[in-house]
């Protein structure tokens, strides 16, 4: 088989690694500033029934909660379970970059929040993310890239992503020098636009709040 | 799950542990070490070394493991490079977690206050001698906290030993699972794994705090 050839051959895969990634980045960064906020303000049972759940998601390998998921849940198909369990694995991680991102704002800001009285999340929604954002966003590009070469695990419940293409191309071609090179290369491309993407997110909050003349702390 | 089920499977669960348990304890070790070597020759501040150790660094964080690992287990056969699966297995992790150790201490080597360098420079050292005496033992102090965490997260990358062959403890529960279709198995498995993370963190604590006392 050419090159050309096995290379078609494995971006037939590469649909779903685009429809996985996006999906998991907006799930996990919705579900994780729910929990940096929870984790932040203390609540006092769900303190500690989100310690539980961070020590359990830091522990477990994610390959093994992908295969708890699918085997122990009913779950309609095999994408939706990958998506859900890279879900729960990676929040807990995101949840704790937001919390620390928030911990890291002054304690007087919260004070002078509520002397103007402002509500709770009044406060959050005014004060607190406006700051956060720029910070936050090289931590979360960390953790997304981690992300992106966990999906590469999602082939063992049997979703045909590339890695399960490149996996049959070995099958046909006997090559897996070849293909395994291209696997990474493509997603060594995936990484470097996620790191390019936020790079430019970054730049663009940080011209938006200076325009505005919104000075942030850092 | 009844008794004589699980003491069948009792023997591969303990086999699997003793090997995940030895691989994970190895791959730290030669991570951090290989890790290390890196941080260093990048400190070294020589052009094309550093430019060649960004690129592996650059590479190696950004393909995933299991991409690596598949392609040391059946790739390099091919081209008569021939080696165990936990061998292969335990040099895949060694290249892409030394990357990130690189990363960790190159981070903290950064932090290292220039006075301390300067002071070395000015008794007389020469630059190798200063990476190496001063600026290299600063930074892995400092980068302590942070390898300990890594550590953490190279005991589950073993758990992808199980699809290069090995009988893991993650493969174990497998078999169980193959067997008779009940993931109770999976589910003792994943406590395992919890119970190896707690005791890391509280071995990582012990090392830090001595860390911190010596200084």
């Amino acid at each position: 088989m050419s090159l050309g050839k096995m290379i078609s051959f494995m971006l037939s895969g590469i649909g779903i690694t685009f429809k996985l990634v996006p999906i998991c980045i907006i799930t996990t960064f919705c579900i994780g500033m729910i929990l940096g906020i929870f984790l932040f303000r203390r609540f006092p049972v769900l303190k500690q029934v989100l310690g539980i759940y961070k020590v359990v998601m830091r522990g477990i390998p994610a390959m093994v909660v992908l295969k708890i998921l699918y085997y122990s849940a009913d779950f309609s198909s095999a994408f939706l379970a990958a998506v859900v369990s890279l879900t729960l694995y990676h929040s807990a991680y995101i949840g704790e970059i937001i919390r620390g991102c928030f911990e890291s704002v002054p304690k007087g800001q919260m004070m002078a929040g509520q002397s103007l009285g402002l509500g709770y999340w009044k406060i959050m929604w005014k004060v607190y993310i406006p700051q956060i954002l720029k910070p936050m966003i090289p931590m979360l590009c960390g953790q997304y890239i981690l992300l992106v070469k966990d999906t590469t695990l999602v082939y063992i419940v049997g979703v045909p992503d590339l890695m399960w293409k490149g996996r049959q191309l070995m099958a046909l071609t006997f090559n897996p020098i070849t293909g395994y090179l291209l696997i990474g290369v493509f997603y060594y491309i995936l990484c470097a636009l996620i790191e390019l993407l936020a790079r430019t997110v970054e730049k663009r909050i940080v011209k938006k709040q200076a325009t505005r003349g919104l000075s942030t702390y850092y | 799950m009844n008794a004589v089920q699980f003491a069948g499977w009792l023997p591969s669960l303990l086999e699997g542990l003793k090997i995940t348990l030895c691989a994970s304890m190895i791959a730290i070790v030669t991570s951090i070490i290989w890790g290390s070597i890196v941080a260093i020759l990048v400190a070294y501040d020589y052009k094309v070394l550093t430019f060649f150790m960004r690129i592996y660094i650059s590479i190696f964080r950004n393909t995933p493991l299991l991409v690596i690992m598949f392609f040391c287990f059946y790739g390099l056969p091919l081209v008569n490079l021939e080696m165990p699966a936990l061998v292969c297995g335990i040099l895949s992790i060694t290249l892409n977690e030394g990357a990130f150790v690189a990363e960790l201490i190159r981070g903290s080597i950064k932090n290292v206050p220039a006075g301390e360098i300067e002071a070395a420079c000015s008794l007389g050292l020469k630059r190798g001698k200063v990476v190496r005496k001063v600026i290299f033992p600063l930074g892995f102090r400092n980068a302590v906290p942070m390898l300990t965490g890594q550590a953490s997260v190279m005991v589950k990358d073993t758990s992808l030993f199980a699809l290069i062959m090995i009988v893991d403890l993650n493969r174990a529960g497998s078999i169980y699972y193959d067997k008779y279709l009940n993931s109770i198995s999976i589910w003792i498995v994943a406590a395992i794994y919890i119970l190896i993370f707690l005791a890391l963190t509280q071995a990582g604590r012990l090392i830090e705090k001595k860390m911190m006392v010596r200084r």
